[in-house]
């Protein structure tokens, strides 16, 4: 998955074009893969674990995270079963956890470039906010998951997992927006942001297309940015300062 | 996703009655309620229809009566009871708020509270949770156009009044504000939803800054 696709091409008129330049996709080639930001880096393990994980995320476009087994896994890494246990001992569950964590990142990286490039808040919040839809919407695995297998796929997301998603999008994506807000306003919006892309990832709206830009901008400037200008005027703010200690990331809150 | 939603929901709170008490007959209701007891204590993956009767004091074949395709149909329609029932007691709660804002702050804080109390969800421990999200799944988008459609009457009272901008597009602002609604209430880290002035903050730029005058 390594061409570009312009925003513009989705049937959008007025609106600027955006590059989402190699939005990693997962299951693909592992020989071509995109040279991700530090923030990536770091989580990525060996490269035989990605290749685990690339292998997870094909079969489970194909036919789902039930019917998926090791051994699908091994075959599509090109390793033995013996040599993917070594990597996880926990099978198939240890597999998917990796699996997805290493997708986040992905798409981190992915939004962290192209939030980069914004030139205004509404344009880093819509720029962000397609990019994280396209990367799913092109996203065999979950597409497969959220038609075939709804239970695997809210689990995902599910509400005792979303906690640790809210928080974890928080502390990546508010120090991005540190150029247009406040700390306390970037964790904020970064954790508003992820709660809107959820929701409507996993249930589409009828009365608008997330993976329009055009509408996105909408939806940013009637709901988001009034919220943000209100909370400017407002006497009193939301502690979070105790979450993002329990986190240990000391950037956000200086 | 288009075809799920129903573009006419009747009240929420009047399909929610009908589901909750209206026409439900006793017995049915008596073997959900066993369900939800002893899934609050044994979960609901060691749950069997044995379990079940004893507590409902019903024979097996009554529950096979109520629910012949068993156990999964026992469980499934059991969830949208409870969730459906969840939502008409955040609904009569908030009855008495006159204004959009207040039935939202009230709403985040009686929902969260009932959520923390539900033993079922106090209880759940990992293998629990793709079971309880197999048989609650169904009856998400259901639920979400409830609530949307409940919202969109209390939106459509506000513009009314002036307090609401008039150019709004009602179904995408009462979807809006459901799912904002319902993903608050599941999660709320950093937030005591028991802190009204700080849930208030919350409904005032989150939910309502965009839409009110």
């Amino acid at each position: 998955m390594s061409g570009r696709y312009a925003v513009a091409d989705a049937g959008l008129d007025d609106a600027p074009t955006i590059d989402i330049t190699d939005v990693p996709v997962a299951a693909d080639d592992h020989n071509s893969r995109t040279p991700f930001g530090s923030l990536t880096r770091a989580s990525v393990g060996s490269d035989a674990e990605s290749r685990i994980a690339d292998g997870f995320m094909a079969c489970v476009g194909r036919w789902g995270v039930g019917k998926t087994t090791v051994e699908d896994i091994a075959r599509e890494a090109g390793l033995s079963r013996a040599t993917v246990y070594r990597h996880f001992p926990g099978g198939k569950s240890a597999i998917a956890a990796t699996a997805w964590s290493l997708d986040v990142s992905k798409f981190i990286a992915a939004v962290t470039d192209q939030i980069l490039d914004a030139r205004s808040i509404e344009d880093a919040l819509v720029v962000g906010m397609t990019t994280v839809v396209h990367h799913f919407g092109r996203h065999p695995a979950l597409n497969f998951m959220r038609d075939h297998e709804p239970a695997e796929f809210e689990r995902l997301v599910s509400f005792e997992r979303m906690d640790t998603i809210l928080l974890a999008s928080g502390t990546s994506m508010a120090p991005l927006l540190g150029r247009f807000l406040d700390p306390v306003d970037s964790f904020d919006v970064s954790v508003w942001m992820a709660r809107i892309l959820v929701s409507y990832i996993a249930e589409p709206a009828a009365y608008f297309d997330l993976g329009s830009e055009k509408d996105v901008r909408r939806f940013v400037r009637t709901f988001i940015l009034p919220g943000l200008a209100a909370e400017k005027t407002s006497q009193t703010k939301t502690p979070t300062q105790g979450d993002l200690k329990n986190l240990g990331d000391q950037n956000v809150h200086c | 996703m288009a075809e799920r939603y129903n573009p006419d929901p009747p009240m929420m709170t009047e399909v929610l009655r009908a589901m909750v008490d209206g026409n439900a007959l006793e017995t049915r209701e008596r073997i959900m309620a066993a369900v939800i007891a002893c899934a609050g204590s044994g979960g609901l993956r060691g749950l069997s229809m044995a379990d079940v009767a004893s507590a409902a004091s019903v024979s097996r074949t009554t529950i096979y009566r109520y629910f012949p395709d068993g156990r999964n149909q026992l469980l499934t329609e059991t969830a949208t009871w409870e969730i459906a029932r969840f939502w008409a007691r955040v609904a009569d709660a908030v009855a008495g708020f006159e204004t959009l804002e207040d039935r939202l702050v009230a709403g985040l804080v009686i929902g969260r509270r009932m959520m923390s109390r539900s033993r079922i969800l106090t209880n759940l421990n990992g293998s629990d949770v793709g079971d309880l999200l197999e048989v609650s799944q169904p009856s998400d988008a259901l639920m979400r156009g409830l609530v949307a459609s409940y919202i969109r009457s209390g939106l459509e009272d506000e513009i009314e009044t002036g307090r609401a901008r008039a150019d709004l597009d009602l179904d995408l602002t009462a979807d809006y504000l459901a799912r904002m609604a319902i993903s608050w209430i599941a999660n709320s880290p950093g937030l005591d939803l028991e802190d009204d002035p700080a849930v208030r903050r919350i409904v005032r730029t989150q939910f309502l800054a965009g839409i009110m005058r």
